[in-house]
This record gives structure tokens, C-alpha cells and sequence, in this order.
């Protein structure tokens, strides 16, 4: 392996590093100026005339070293905006620049530019439609925090796992072929056929779109080349040329034109679509071949491979979004979730891992950039050397790669009508951990994030929100009134069937509008089975569709009940209405209370069963509710528990919590034990999460976990890690990610001691809990922290 | 025989005390006063109750609660360690967790109960229980009986010990005891006694008979101590009794621990003076010329656990 990039990478990530993220106007100027043209024509192919003016006009570059081409916006990490969708920019572009964190750029001219769309898209956006549509009651219940579907409102779909293989296969030309002998078979006599004809003109359109937007790379290339005095550079612009004239509009022939094509691919949906995890998904598999052939003709050298992956690491990460300020705050640091899944099966189950899959960790370690946002699918035959590799990977501190169990995730697509085939073969991560198939799925995976903590809250107060001042869900016995535990669980269950069901409401609502209004023809055009169905990506024309919303705050929940069913109701420590009381003042005044409810009662993250029990049941309950409703285009709701960072947001949200959690502390993160809770260690934490039902949580849980660099020391280190992480998926697991701490991290937790309770510090003979060490010492270790990382 | 033994921590996930994913046991009480030792609420064979200060939020409710009035308002010198006894409502009533007894009686159902709940991760990594401690040796019947019931179930063992215990205790533990990790702070036996408390010849004899006559797997332990033992002489002496290990006998490695200084919360927590306060750690680097060293003897070496 190249432990190091080559000097042409390293300079490519410097230049992308070091410039500082700006708005970018210039895709929603272009795209207004087409719809303003199109007015005649149906959505589905206005989007695609959009496209293709932006694809048409859009400034290009082809940058100093780049082997491969094709860029997102105006300039270096240039930001698109999409007006279709949401105008929230216009209330804050003076405020890009002084935001304290996921801070833009932006210049004058870039505003006046942007103020001079609103006049066309006021009234028509995706948002405004909706709220025009939607119910009151939805509305208020929405309002409550309960819930927040602020991503869907504002953004677009995202979270697609593109067909590469198709692209690969037959190129954009194969799929303008097709849908030319579909045209030829309809009769706009039969109505079934008639929205049909839009839609193959639309895809026809886009492929065209294609194919000049590529040739335009290939005609500057060719005179950047007359210009070039270096000899060698020249070569290569002379052959960055010629693969532009050939794909992705035909199919590539050999590595180099695959590499590019699929970028190509990736490239165009990020510029049509809003909307974050727009994945990559199987790089390794479906880019096998093409290796495979080239190094057995020995076409390719191994090195220039590994520069090529090193590249298209790099694209990725030059691929930004904007998001507004307040959704910045549940998606800290403008994440993209642009996913690469590895590893994985073939359809008939067998291993799948290969060379390409070794230089694609290879890259991660070595372009170290947050994005492309990297993952593994681990199941019951992966190969011991293979997971070490993973382990090495992971122990260089990048969060990534985050690993996943394939022996969860297939029975889980199964269990919601995926067959096994397309399961083992096309399943990947799509966005953050939710589970997707690549090429074949249509998923709203965003479609609202629940705050279970405030549900409880609501549940507490009979249905009643203390920060609305309003009646926002039935009215069930406030807490002081009940009589069992049981009727606390069905009271909760009430209030959550009810915001559940305002939340389908809503969901349905913005998906309709994506369809009738937003429109996404590229991705259309490659998704299995738009084209046999001749129906558009959000209308039903994907082979799979799902919606996800996540729950958030399992474990606050889960120790909240446990408190109630033990110290309330089983063991008398104290009364409902005692508790009640001493929750409404914060527990002020009511310390011992606290207490109890901290100590007496086992929480979440420890093994023990009686808690995990009552989180699994919650969850289970969760699922079984989200998992009823049936969407637009067809498919499914699919439940998550993944919190990004809106477990922070969501806290604030909340006042005390049964648990001894005070009023507005953040609230525990996806499938983490709640803050301070975990007393027995990881391995201890890692049995709880697992035994959750993970095979319910079709649209993915997250477990993160936190190490100090000297616990994966040496090869020891790496052993266990696997024998880690191979346990944690015996017993259960989906999902586990591995924070190595920076020195940030551990200066973090000297100023919230309180939220890193469970980072341990071990060095050999030597345990402590990093909070419990004194400064002197703490500081101590963070200078040998970043000491280890320099 | 003594149905309980005394343990202050079990540490889940330790990868630096024998093979694989371990499940720590720290038995309490030690005979040796080792001046850099970073466990110190380790050393006594009594219940010990420490408070970290910096996590105080001085809510109050501690000195409000303490039957004894054992307890002051200050953050410093917090504990009236005199009229204090042990009763533990401190520990359970603060909210933030400054407050802890270290020291437990348990049953071997309890500890093996407490080492079940990790064997999933012992059939992965081949890892399994360590007693360390403190001295497990202090304790003979409970972790002769304990450790052979993790035997009897299956559970690989290691035991971390100064070695200075009788012969017929090791040699009863070698039959329920699969790795021995064995501390030689110091090769000279007049500096061993001086500074620590006793000598290192039961220690050296120990280790002669367990890796030779009883073929038992037992790796050195080598604290690295500045100002100690990181002398030519005491390097010399060391490697020619690991050489005669080696030829007679199954030595598996020799660990060189860096000194840190990592332990000098605790002390403060427990109220006692640290002797090596000012001592700087030592960083790996520092002990690469050791470990060629030994290395260039032929010797199974390597740097930290």
C-alpha cells in the first residue's frame, strides 16, 4: 500500500482545505431563468430543461492536477441553493457570514443575485405549498417539538444510492434508447400512457443534458492543452479529453473512464438535487470489473488505481450544501453524507471483499477529509485480515470507517418486502446509516426527526404543552393521577400515536409536492424501475420506496420509565405526585428525590435487563407504529433511532425528566446510553444497545462509542477492536462507529464533565474515567493526545 | 475458609493484562509501598473513602446528610477521615459523583457472575479474567477458589502479582492461574527491601519455579521507574536472569512499563502524599534503547502492557 498520497493529491487537498466555503448563486439564477421559460410544459420536464440549462451554462473548471473533473459550483467549495425548494436564504444572507459555526462566504453580488429569484418563486416552493395544505392540528403538534420535519421542508430528498452499474453498463445513450422505444409504443389514447410521455421526453432531455455538459469538459481540456507547456500535463488533458467525450454518455471501456464516469454521475445529481446522502454506495463492487479486467490486461498500474480512488476521495469532498441556520443546529458542521458503502455480498451471500476494497480504506486513511463519509458492511464470513484492515482504518481517529451488520440489515430490508437477492447485493448506507439499495429505492429518509424525551413530557402533562400552552395531543390522566405503570406506558402510547400520525400527515403532504412539483428526471432516468414503469423517482416509478423518521432519546425515555415502574410503583421510594412535583421545579428543592431516581433505579447502557428491557419494548413499540403507515409512491414508513446532533436542540427543548436528567441538558444521542449513565464500560454498553431489536429499525440506529488512543494501541489493540466489534453484531447489533478522541474532545470534557462520563483512560496497571482526573493531569493527557494525532 | 474476598474495581475491555478482551479484578490490600504506585486505593486492606474535588458543585447535601458531621464545607481537606465511618450515605446522596468507597466484599457466585456478563467477548479475542489488584496473593483461598470456577467454566485466567508470596500459594494457584504477570521492580535485593518494603528474592524464586519446574507461561513486568531502576547494573542483572528464564523455563515476554504519573488524582482523593508528585512520565521513546537492548539479547520485549 501507498501509506501516502502522491504530491499531485496532496497539493489537490491543500487547495480544497484551505479555502473557506462561499454561497454560490449561480445554479439558482440559471434554473429561474429556465422555469420562467417553461411554463407551458409539464414539472417533470421543466426540472429536466432546468438541468439542462445549468448543465449547458454553468461555469467550469478543470483545476490544476485534477485527473478527474467536474465541479459542483462557480468556485471551490461554491454552495448551490435550490429556490424550488425553500427561499429560507433570503431571511439570512447577512447573516452567512457571521454564523458561529457552518460559516459561508458570501458576496454582494451573490445577494442581489439571489434576491432577484424570489419574485418568481414566492408562493411556489415545495414549503409554501405544503403549509398551505397542511392540517392545523399537524401544525400544533409539529410546534410542540415533538416532532420536526424541518428537513423535508426545507431541503430536498438526498439519500439515493445511484445506479452506477447502468451508467457503467449501457450509458446515458443506452437509457436515451430506451425511452425512444418507449415512446413509440404509447398511444396518447390510453390514458394510462399519457403522464408516461413526459416522462420519457424529460429523461431524454436530461440524457442529452449529459452528454453537453460532458463535452464541454472535454473541449477545455483540449484547449487547455494547447496552452499546456508541460509535456506530461498535456497528456493528461489530452486524456481527461477523450474520456469526456466518451462517458458517461457511452459506456466506459476501461478503469479510468469508469472512474470518471461514475463521478460524472455522482456530480449530476448533487447539482440537480437538494438534499444531503446522495451516496455512492458499493464503489468497490460495482467498479470491480473494470479493475479487474484492466490489471489482468495489465492495462493499469496498481499506483496509479490508488491515485485515482485518492481523487475521487478528494471530489467528494469538494461537494457542499448550505443549510439554513436553525437546521445547522441538528446537523452540526453542514454534513453531506455522501456514503460510501464496501465489503458486503454478492446476491448469493458469498463475500464480496476484494482488492479494490482494501485501496478504498486505503484511501479514506489517506485524504483524511470528513467526506466522502465512509462505511463497511461486516457479516458472518468476512475475513479476519479484512476487519483488521477496518480496525487500522478506524484507530487513525476519523470516525470512519463506521461498521455495519449485514446479518441485521438483510432480514431487516427482508422484513419490509425486499427480497433477499436484492438485499444481500444492493444494500448500502444511504445518508447516514439508513438503509438503502442501490439504484432501486426511493427514500424520504429524513421525512422527521421525533423527540421521544418530549413525548414523555407531553405524556406527563395529560396531552398538554407547557411551552405552547396548548392541548396538542389527546387528553389522557395527567401523571399525578395514575394508578399503574401501565397506564403511564398506554398514556404514552397515546400521546405518540397521536404526533406519529400528524407526522405521516405531514410527510405525505411535502412528498406530494416533491412529486408534483420538484421533479428529479436525472435520477429518474438510471433508478430501477422508473423507466419500464415510465413514472418519475418520487411518483412511484422506484422498485423500492421508503419514508424513515427517527426517534430520539430512547435511553432518557427508557430510564424514565424505569424509574416510574420501580421506585413510583413497584418498590413506593416516592409517589407520582411527589415526583411530578419535584420535576416541574427542576428538582430543586427535591435533591434526595433526584437521588433515588439517579441511583436506585438501573439505567440503560449497563446490561441489565430489566432497563433493557423497557428500551427495547419502547423501541419495538416505536417501530410497530411508524411501521403501519403506507406512503405515496407505494412503499413504506421504516423506522430509525439516530439522532445526528439533535439530541443537543431537542434537550433544550425538554425540562426534567423522571431519570434525574435536568431541565434542558442535552438528551442521549441515537442508541447511547443517556449522559453519565454508563457505569460498567464499553463492553457492558455495547450488550445493552444490542439487544435492542435492530432488526425492526429498517431505516438504521447508530451507536457510537469513545476511545483514547492507547486503548487500540499496538496489535492488541486492533485484535480486540475486532473482537469488539464482531461481538457486538453475534449479539445483535447494526451499527457501531468509533470515535478516537481528539485533544478537542478531551477539552471538551474537562469543561462538560458531565457528558463524558464513560471516556476512559487506560494505560497499562492505570484505570480511571478521564473526568476524574485532575487538570493538571487532564492536561497532561491531552498534550500526549495530540502528541499521538500530530 | 474465608467466604468473600475484598476487590475495589472490575475493569471490562482491558487489553493490556494478558490475551484478548479481559474483565479486570482489582483485589485489594497490598503489603509493598512501591513510592510511584498510581493505585493507591489499592494499597490498604481497609475500606477507603475518597472525594474528588473538582467535581464538587457544592450543593451541600453531603454535609447535610453525614450522621457522623464528618464532613467539611471546604473542597479541601472535605473529608474528616477521623469521625468518618464508612457509612457510604455521601457516596449514595451526591449527585455528581464526587464520593467513593473503594473496597467490596464478594462472594466468588457474585464476581463470576460480574465475569459472565463478558464472555462473549472472551470467545471472540481469546481473552478471559485477570485478577490483578493490590496483591490477589493476599487473598489466596478466595482466588484459588474463584479463579479455579472460572477454570471449571471454561474462562481463560491471568493473575498480575509482585511475586512475593509463599511457594506453596503460587504453587497452588499455577493449577487455576493460565498466564502469570509478575512485577521485578528491581534486581538488587538491599534496594528492593529499602524502598519498598520487602525483598525480591521470593519474587525471583517464584518466577524459577513457575516458568521452569511448572512450565507455567509467565511474562516480567518491568516498571520503569526514573531515578530506580533505569540503571546500567540493574539492566544488566535483569537480562541475565531473563536469559537464565529462557533457557530453563517459558518465558512469554517482558512488558517495560513507562512510569506515568496518572495516579496523582487518586491521591489527593484518598488525602495522601504522592512521593513522586514531581516526577515527569516517561514517554515510550524513552525506553526504545531498553527494549533493543533486551531485544538484541534475544528476549520477548515490548514497551507498555
Amino acid at each position: 500500500m501507498a501509506v501516502e498520497m502522491t504530491e499531485r493529491c496532496k497539493r489537490i487537498r491543500e487547495r480544497l482545505v484551505y479555502t473557506d466555503p462561499i454561497i454560490c448563486p449561480e445554479r439558482a439564477v440559471l434554473w429561474t431563468e429556465s422555469y420562467k421559460q417553461t411554463e407551458d410544459q409539464p414539472p417533470v420536464i421543466r426540472a429536466a430543461m432546468a438541468l439542462k440549462e445549468t448543465l449547458s451554462k454553468m461555469t467550469i473548471h478543470i483545476y490544476e492536477d485534477e485527473l478527474l473533473v467536474g465541479n459542483q459550483g462557480s468556485a471551490l467549495r461554491a454552495a448551490p441553493l435550490h429556490p424550488q425548494i425553500n427561499l429560507w436564504f433570503l431571511n439570512e444572507l447577512d447573516s452567512f457570514e457571521k454564523r458561529e459555526g457552518s460559516r459561508f462566504l458570501i458576496s454582494e453580488e451573490a445577494k442581489e443575485k439571489l434576491r432577484s429569484v424570489e419574485e418568481y418563486w414566492r408562493g411556489k416552493t415545495v414549503y409554501e405549498r405544503t403549509m398551505a395544505l397542511l392540517p392545523q392540528e399537524a401544525i400544533d403538534s409539529m410546534n410542540s417539538k415533538m416532532f420536526t420535519c424541518s428537513y423535508t421542508l426545507a431541503t430536498g430528498t438526498g439519500h439515493f444510492l445511484l445506479n452506477f452499474e447502468k451508467v457503467l453498463r449501457d450509458g446515458f445513450h443506452g437509457i436515451q434508447r430506451e425511452c425512444e422505444e418507449h415512446l413509440q409504443q404509447l398511444d396518447y389514447a390510453v390514458p394510462e400512457d399519457f403522464e408516461k410521455f413526459s416522462v420519457y421526453k424529460a429523461v431524454i432531455i436530461v440524457c442529452e443534458a449529459v452528454k453537453i455538459f460532458a463535452e464541454r469538459y472535454a473541449a477545455l481540456a483540449e484547449e487547455m492543452a494547447k496552452e499546456e507547456n508541460n509535456v506530461s500535463r498535456r497528456e493528461e488533458l489530452l486524456r481527461i479529453a477523450s474520456i469526456c467525450r466518451r462517458v458517461p454518455y457511452y459506456p466506459p471501456r476501461d478503469f479510468y473512464e469508469a472512474v470518471q464516469c461514475t463521478w460524472f454521475q455522482q456530480l449530476i445529481a448533487q447539482i440537480e438535487s437538494d438534499g444531503t446522502g446522495l451516496s455512492v454506495g458499493r464503489l468497490d463492487y460495482f467498479l470491480w470489473p473494470f479493475y479487474k479486467k484492466d490489471r489482468e490486461e495489465e492495462k493499469l498500474e496498481k499506483s496509479f488505481a490508488e491515485e485515482l480512488m485518492d481523487s475521487f476521495w478528494l471530489k467528494c469532498g469538494e461537494i457542499i450544501e448550505v443549510w439554513n441556520e436553525d437546521d445547522s443546529r441538528y446537523f452540526g458542521g453542514h454534513p453531506i453524507s455522501q456514503t460510501i458503502t464496501l465489503g458486503g455480498t454478492e446476491a448469493d451471500g458469498s463475500d464480496s471483499v476484494n482488492e479494490l476494497t482494501y485501496i478504498c480504506l486505503d484511501s479514506t486513511m489517506k485524504v483524511k477529509l470528513p467526506q466522502p463519509s465512509v462505511c463497511v458492511r461486516v457479516h458472518k464470513n468476512s475475513d479476519f485480515a479484512f476487519l483488521r484492515k477496518c480496525a487500522e482504518v478506524i484507530r487513525c481517529g476519523l470516525g470512519m470507517p463506521a461498521m455495519y451488520n449485514d446479518e441485521i440489515a438483510i432480514p431487516s430490508l427482508m422484513n419490509r418486502g425486499v427480497t433477499m437477492e436484492d438485499a444481500r447485493r444492493n444494500w448500502g448506507v444511504a445518508g447516514c446509516v439508513e438503509m438503502g439499495l442501490q439504484g432501486q429505492m426511493c427514500h424520504f429518509a429524513n421525512s422527521g426527526y421525533f423527540n421521544l424525551v418530549k413525548c414523555l413530557e407531553i405524556t406527563m402533562d395529560g396531552g398538554f404543552d407547557r411551552g405552547t400552552g396548548k392541548q396538542v395531543g389527546p387528553k389522557t390522566k395527567p401523571a399525578e393521577e395514575m394508578e399503574s405503570y401501565e397506564e403511564f406506558v398506554e398514556a404514552f402510547k397515546a400521546q405518540f400515536h397521536c404526533a406519529m400520525h400528524h407526522m405521516v400527515e405531514i410527510g405525505n403532504v411535502v412528498n406530494t409536492m416533491h412529486a408534483k412539483w420538484i421533479t428529479l428526471p436525472f435520477i429518474t432516468a438510471f433508478t430501477e424501475d422508473c423507466i419500464g414503469r415510465g413514472k418519475e423517482v418520487h411518483d412511484g416509478g422506484a422498485k423500492y420506496n421508503h419514508d424513515g423518521p427517527q426517534g430520539v432519546g430512547l435511553a432518557d425515555v427508557a430510564d424514565s420509565l424505569c424509574v416510574i415502574k420501580k421506585l413510583v410503583f413497584e418498590e413506593h421510594a416516592f409517589t407520582m405526585k411527589e415526583l411530578m412535583e419535584a420535576i416541574r421545579a427542576d428538582f430543586t428543592g427535591h435533591e434526595e428525590i433526584r437521588v433515588q431516581a439517579l441511583k436506585d433505579a438501573p439505567k440503560y447502557g449497563n446490561n441489565n435487563r430489566y432497563v433493557d428491557d423497557i428500551a427495547r419494548n419502547v423501541l419495538t413499540y416505536f417501530c410497530e407504529e411508524v411501521g403501519q403507515y403506507r406512503n405515496l409512491r407505494g412503499g413504506v414508513f421504516v423506522p430509525g433511532q439516530y439522532s445526528n446532533s439533535a439530541n443537543v436542540p431537542f434537550g433544550e427543548d425538554c425540562g426534567a425528566m423522571p431519570n434525574g436528567r435536568k431541565a434542558h441538558t442535552p438528551i442521549a444521542e441515537a442508541c447511547s446510553p443517556s449522559h453519565g449513565a454508563e457505569k460498567h464500560g464499553p463492553t457492558q454498553a455495547a450488550l445493552s444497545v444490542a439487544h435492542l431489536d435492530h432488526v425492526l429499525v429498517t431505516n438504521g440506529t447508530q451507536y457510537n462509542q469513545k476511545y483514547h488512543p492507547n486503548t487500540l494501541k499496538g496489535e492488541k489493540g486492533l485484535e480486540a477492536l475486532v473482537g469488539l466489534i464482531k461481538t457486538f453484531f453475534e449479539a445483535g447489533g447494526f451499527h457501531i462507529q468509533f470515535n478516537v478522541v481528539s485533544a478537542d474532545t478531551l477539552r471538551e470534557a474537562q469543561k462538560k464533565p458531565e457528558k463524558y462520563r464513560d471516556l476512559v483512560v487506560r494505560v497499562a496497571g492505570y484505570t480511571a474515567f478521564f473526568v476524574d482526573l485532575n487538570k493538571a493531569i487532564q492536561d497532561d493527557i491531552i498534550g500526549r493526545t495530540e502528541m499521538n494525532f500530530a | 475458609m474465608r467466604k468473600t474476598g475484598l476487590i475495589y474495581s472490575i475493569q471490562r475491555y482491558c487489553i493490556h493484562d494478558g490475551p484478548g478482551i479481559r474483565t479486570n479484578i482489582f483485589f485489594k490490600g497490598c503489603q509493598l509501598r512501591c513510592p510511584w504506585c498510581a493505585n493507591p486505593e489499592s494499597q490498604h486492606k481497609q475500606r477507603e473513602l475518597s472525594f474528588v474535588s473538582h467535581k464538587c458543585t457544592q450543593c451541600g447535601l453531603c454535609i447535610k446528610k453525614c450522621p457522623q458531621n464528618a464532613l467539611r464545607k471546604e473542597k479541601n481537606g472535605r473529608i474528616d477521615r477521623k469521625s468518618c465511618d464508612l457509612c457510604g450515605l455521601c457516596v449514595r446522596c451526591c449527585p455528581s459523583d464526587c464520593y467513593q468507597i473503594f473496597g467490596r466484599e464478594v462472594t466468588v457466585t457474585e464476581l463470576l457472575e460480574e465475569v459472565e456478563r463478558d464472555r462473549p467477548f472472551y470467545q471472540n479475542t481469546g481473552g478471559g479474567v485477570t485478577a490483578t489488584g493490590g496483591e490477589p496473593t493476599l487473598q489466596p483461598e478466595f482466588l484459588t477458589e474463584f479463579l479455579g470456577a472460572c477454570k471449571d467454566r471454561g474462562i481463560d485466567t491471568a493473575m498480575e502479582t509482585h511475586g512475593n508470596a509463599p511457594a506453596q500459594v503460587m504453587e497452588r494457584l499455577a493449577s487455576v492461574v493460565d498466564h502469570f504477570l509478575i512485577d521485578i521492580k528491581c534486581m538488587d535485593n538491599g534496594l528492593h527491601e529499602r524502598v519498598i518494603g520487602a525483598g525480591n528474592q521470593n519474587t525471583l524464586e517464584n518466577i524459577r519455579m513457575l516458568a521452569g519446574k511448572m512450565d507455567k507461561e509467565v511474562s516480567l513486568r518491568i516498571p520503569c521507574i526514573p531515578g530506580f531502576n533505569l540503571n546500567e547494573k540493574n539492566r544488566k542483572e535483569l537480562i541475565l536472569f531473563a536469559k537464565e528464564i529462557v533457557k530453563t523455563g517459558n518465558l512469554h515476554m517482558i512488558h517495560l512499563l513507562p512510569y506515568h504519573n496518572l495516579g496523582f488524582s487518586k491521591y489527593e482523593a484518598l488525602d495522601r502524599e504522592y512521593a513522586y508528585q514531581n516526577v515527569m512520565a516517561l514517554r515510550d521513546e524513552e525506553l526504545a534503547e531498553y527494549e533493543t537492548e533486551l531485544r538484541n539479547e534475544g528476549l520477548p520485549v515490548t514497551i507498555g502492557g
